[in-house]
């Protein structure tokens, strides 16, 4: 989905703003979730993207980037956010999915361990190397793309993923009865 | 095999290779040692499921996706830095400044020296002051011209709507 940065119809406008939001907002929010472990100040952070996009859209050289830009975007808003608060913690159990109403108690009971558990795995992970693990094996993309999304070369987003597997299954292993 | 495909590859490596991220040498060269190697299999197959398990991780909490969409809307319309003013505004502010330009040339002629001379012509008024300046109220078809001490007052007929203009200029 891109974004124009040309002045536009304001209407048109509006409409090519809303295909924007729609079509990224889950990934943007999936990214600061799993960087931030909690799911009010991701939300906000999540607004705090999307609006420095659509205000700073003149800054965008490349229209067909537009995703990655606002990826970018979204992982710098929440390496600030964890920066400015010193706390790099994930999610605890506290903002572990809420309850669906469809689910049996043994099986969000089952769900939640196995998210908590997830999640304290990722604690392990630095930063950098959560955001490439999340966008290579969670969201699919490709590693240079990873490597816009988070600014850097893609050697090093390789050495992320690899360091981040690593440590994973280190701790997978260490887990197991 | 040489021994060269003995070697067993560092977990790194075969953490690339699970995900597919090796680059076509280093492949080649971990499939060969596969064939021959327990340990680093079970490796590799450690990493496959590792990434099936992060999968788990794309669930996230149930979140008011629309309310989230909606506020982002609201606070980009409000944080949106504002545009010129559109065309429908555009002749307030041309009269606004047309009064601004007016308001200061009459400060402009007010604090001018004594010894400015006005006068009325059929092609408007002028004031001619002593330094040379000329400031002149174009206008056309004079009817009528009063001049007294310091200030004139001119009438002007438009012949094609009939619109009378009147013009007064003091001189002090």
């Amino acid at each position: 989905m891109e974004l124009d940065k040309a002045p536009q119809p304001l209407e048109l406008a509006r409409d090519r703003e809303q295909e924007f939001v729609s079509a990224n907002l889950r990934r943007v929010f999936l990214l600061i979730y799993r960087v931030v472990g909690n799911q009010a100040d991701a939300q906000d952070l999540t607004q705090d993207a999307f609006v420095k996009a659509l205000t700073r859209r003149d800054q965008l050289k490349d229209p067909q980037k537009a995703a990655q830009w606002l990826g970018r975007i979204a992982w710098t808003t929440a390496i600030d956010f964890l920066r400015q608060r010193k706390k790099a913690a994930l999610t605890d159990l506290g903002s572990i999915p809420e309850p669906s109403h469809l689910e049996s108690p043994e099986r969000l009971a089952l769900r939640s361990e196995k998210q908590a558990y997830l999640a304290d795995g990722l604690r392990l992970l630095s930063e950098r190397e959560r955001a490439a693990l999340i966008l290579r094996d969670v969201e699919g993309l490709p590693a240079a793309e990873v490597a816009a999304h988070i600014g850097c070369s893609t050697a090093t987003v390789r050495s992320h993923i690899a360091n981040a597997r690593t440590k994973f299954r280190k701790y997978i292993k260490g887990r197991k009865p | 095999m040489s021994i060269w495909f003995l070697r067993h590859p560092g977990e790194p490596d075969l953490a690339l290779f699970a995900g597919g991220e090796s680059g076509p040498i280093t492949r080649w060269r971990i499939e060969a040692h596969l064939d021959g190697c327990d340990r680093c299999r079970l490796a590799v197959g450690e990493f496959f499921e590792l990434r099936s398990q992060v999968m788990n991780l794309a669930e996230l909490p149930h979140v008011e996706w629309n309310t989230l969409a909606a506020g982002i809307h609201r606070r980009a319309q409000v944080e949106r830095p504002q545009p010129w003013p559109a065309w429908r505004w555009r002749p307030a502010y041309s009269a606004v400044m047309a009064v601004l330009l007016l308001a200061a040339a009459g400060l402009y002629v007010s604090t001018q020296p004594a010894g400015a001379v006005l006068d009325a012509s059929a092609g408007g008024v002028e004031l001619r002051l002593a330094s040379g300046q000329v400031l002149t109220f174009a206008n056309t078809a004079q009817q009528q011209t009063q001049v007294s001490a310091g200030a004139i007052s001119a009438r002007y007929l438009d012949g094609e709507t009939g619109n009378v203009t009147v013009n007064r200029v003091y001189a002090e």
